[in-house]
C-alpha cells in the first residue's frame, strides 16, 4: 500500500462510526503521524518550540508589567497602549504564522509530555517563590509602603503574572530537556 | 528492588540502525531513545512493545529487569 493510499485509508477509518471510539482515536493518531512523516518541510523540534514560547512569554510578561505598573505619579503611557502594544502583538502573531507555515512542528511524545507536566508542577511552586521574593524586595529592601494597582492596571498585571508563570514553566522544561545533551554521545557525523 | 537496563544500543548497532531511525519507527523523539539507552527513562508498555517489535524480540529480551536481591 503506498503512502497516499494509507493516509486516505486512515482518514476514512478515523471517521468511521461503525468501529469503536478507541479504534477511531488510534486511526486518527496514526493518520496525523503519517501526515507528519511525509511532510517535507524543515522540522522545528519540541525544544525549539518551547524556546520560542519562552521568549514570547517573557516579552509579554515584561510588556504587560510595564504597562500596568504605577510608577510614582506617572500614569499608563498612552503611546505604549495604542502604538507599541499592537506592534508587539503583530510581530509575535507574524512570527507564529511564519513558523507554522514554514516549518513542521515535531509532535510531543510520552517523554516530552511527562517533562512538561513535571515542569508545570515545579514551575507552579517556583512562581510562588518568585512572587514572595519580589514582594520582599519591593517592600523590605526598596522600602515601599504600598503597591498601587488601579482597576485599569489589574488585568494587565494578571496577564503579566500568567505570562511570567508560563516563562518559568518553559525554562524548567528546557533545563530538564537540556540534560539530554550532556548524555548524547552520538555525533552529528554518525547521525 | 529490581534494577532496569536495556540492550537497545547493542541491538541498534547489530542492525546498523541510528537513534533517529529507531525513534522514527516507534514514533518518539531521538532524545527519548537517548534516555532509554542510558537508563534514565522507563518507557510506557506501548513504547516498550513497539521497540521490541522493531527488533523482532520479546519485551523482556530488550528491557531487562534484574532483581538486586536475587542470589
Amino acid at each position: 500500500m503506498d503512502t497516499k493510499e494509507k493516509i486516505r485509508m486512515l482518514r476514512k477509518r478515523s471517521a468511521d462510526k461503525s468501529i469503536s471510539r478507541e479504534e477511531r482515536q488510534s486511526a486518527l493518531e496514526e493518520y496525523k503521524y503519517e501526515i507528519y512523516r511525509n511532510d517535507k518541510r524543515k522540522l522545528i523540534s519540541v525544544v525549539d518550540q518551547e524556546k520560542f514560547t519562552a521568549v514570547q512569554s517573557l516579552a509579554y510578561s515584561v510588556f504587560f508589567a510595564l504597562m500596568g505598573i504605577d510608577l510614582g505619579d506617572e500614569h499608563t503611557n498612552i503611546w505604549m497602549l495604542y502604538i507599541f502594544a499592537p506592534i508587539v502583538f503583530c510581530v509575535f502573531l507574524f512570527l507564529n504564522r511564519y513558523f507554522d507555515l514554514k516549518f513542521k512542528k515535531e509532535p510531543d511524545d510520552e517523554l516530552s509530555l511527562r517533562n512538561k507536566a513535571l515542569s508545570n508542577t515545579i514551575g507552579f511552586y517556583c512562581a510562588i517563590i518568585v512572587t514572595i521574593i519580589a514582594a520582599l524586595i519591593y517592600f523590605q529592601i526598596l522600602g515601599h509602603d504600598t503597591l498601587v494597582i488601579r482597576s485599569k492596571s489589574a488585568i494587565l498585571m494578571i496577564f503579566s503574572y500568567i505570562n511570567m508563570m508560563l516563562f518559568i514553566n518553559k525554562v524548567i522544561f528546557l533545563i530538564i530537556e537540556g540534560r539530554v545533551k550532556s548524555i548524547d554521545d552520538e555525533t552529528e557525523a554518525e547521525e | 528492588m529490581a534494577e532496569f537496563r536495556t540492550r537497545l544500543k547493542e541491538l541498534r548497532a547489530s542492525r546498523n540502525m541510528k537513534q533517529g531511525e529507531l525513534a522514527e519507527l516507534v514514533g518518539v523523539r531521538r532524545e527519548t531513545i537517548i534516555r532509554l539507552e542510558k537508563g534514565f527513562y522507563n518507557p510506557s508498555l506501548k513504547l516498550a512493545v513497539d521497540i521490541s517489535r522493531v527488533f523482532g524480540l520479546k519485551v523482556e529480551d530488550v528491557f531487562i529487569f534484574e532483581d538486586s536481591n536475587e542470589e
